[in-house]
């Protein structure tokens, strides 16, 4: 594999990884702020 | 449920229309930690702490979980210029206001839990009851302070997401739909006009 495509695989996993959290913090923001009781089998959603 | 409705059903409709995930990166959310923690704790009391009659003073659980709120009001503060956060704010600031109102829990009525079908998730219809795994108590609407927003709406069986939900919820849910589109499609649509711009310019040269 060349030095590039390498490059290129670890900025696509950040970029992955950083999509992921930021999918992790508005869910969080998202599911924390509402208050619906029952979220079927149970919780916050 | 009904976030949860919203939310996938925003990741489905923008992916429909070309929108891509790692676009989310486009989102500059500021202080994430703050509403993985604020979840973290409200998960706690939601899920781990036994359920029981929350009548009486406010205690250290009820102080804490309002506190969890605050975390994430602050949260939304800082996030307030991304599409569709101010609409979260709102939603919060009015749950908050209800749920400080009324002991700390977000009240809702024995008659919205039958309609609901959810009996199973309280050992009792009495008014304090804590409803198992939410964040509700059960207030008849005679003993609940600000009634029109608490969990009024009822989606009730036999349709599949069936759930009790405030206004406050409502606004929420129009939020996460609004900022993931935002999300998940204006950035996209920022990377097609710049490759097409791109095409123009080598067209040109």
């Amino acid at each position: 594999m060349k030095k590039w495509q390498v490059m290129l695989g670890r900025i696509s996993t950040i970029n992955t990884l950083r999509a992921l959290w930021i999918l992790v913090a508005v869910l969080t923001m998202v599911l924390g702020s509402g208050a619906p009781t029952a979220f079927g089998v149970g919780g916050g959603g | 449920m009904i976030l949860v409705v919203a939310i996938v059903a925003s990741i489905a409709v923008a992916w429909l229309q070309g929108g891509r995930f790692s676009s989310l990166t486009s989102l500059s959310v500021r202080w994430g930690g703050l509403s993985v923690a604020a979840f973290a704790l409200q998960s706690v009391f939601i899920f781990l702490t036994p359920t029981r009659s929350a009548q009486g003073p406010w205690g250290w659980q009820e102080l804490l979980f309002v506190g969890s709120h605050l975390l994430l009001l602050t949260m939304v503060w800082a996030n307030r210029e991304l599409p569709g956060v101010k609409w979260i704010g709102v939603g919060l600031a009015l749950n908050l206001l209800i749920m400080v109102a009324n002991g700390g829990w977000m009240p809702v009525s024995p008659e919205a839990m039958v309609r609901a079908g959810h009996l199973q998730l309280v050992p009792s219809l009495d008014s304090g009851m804590r409803v198992s795994s939410s964040k509700s108590v059960v207030l008849s609407r005679e003993e609940t302070a600000l009634w029109f927003l608490s969990d009024i709406f009822v989606l009730g069986r036999p349709l599949p997401f069936s759930s009790v939900f405030s206004a406050g919820d409502v606004l929420v849910a129009i939020g996460a739909f609004l900022l993931i589109q935002s999300g998940m499609l204006d950035s996209h649509g920022r990377i097609r006009q710049l490759e097409s711009s791109e095409r123009i310019r080598h067209d040109c040269v």
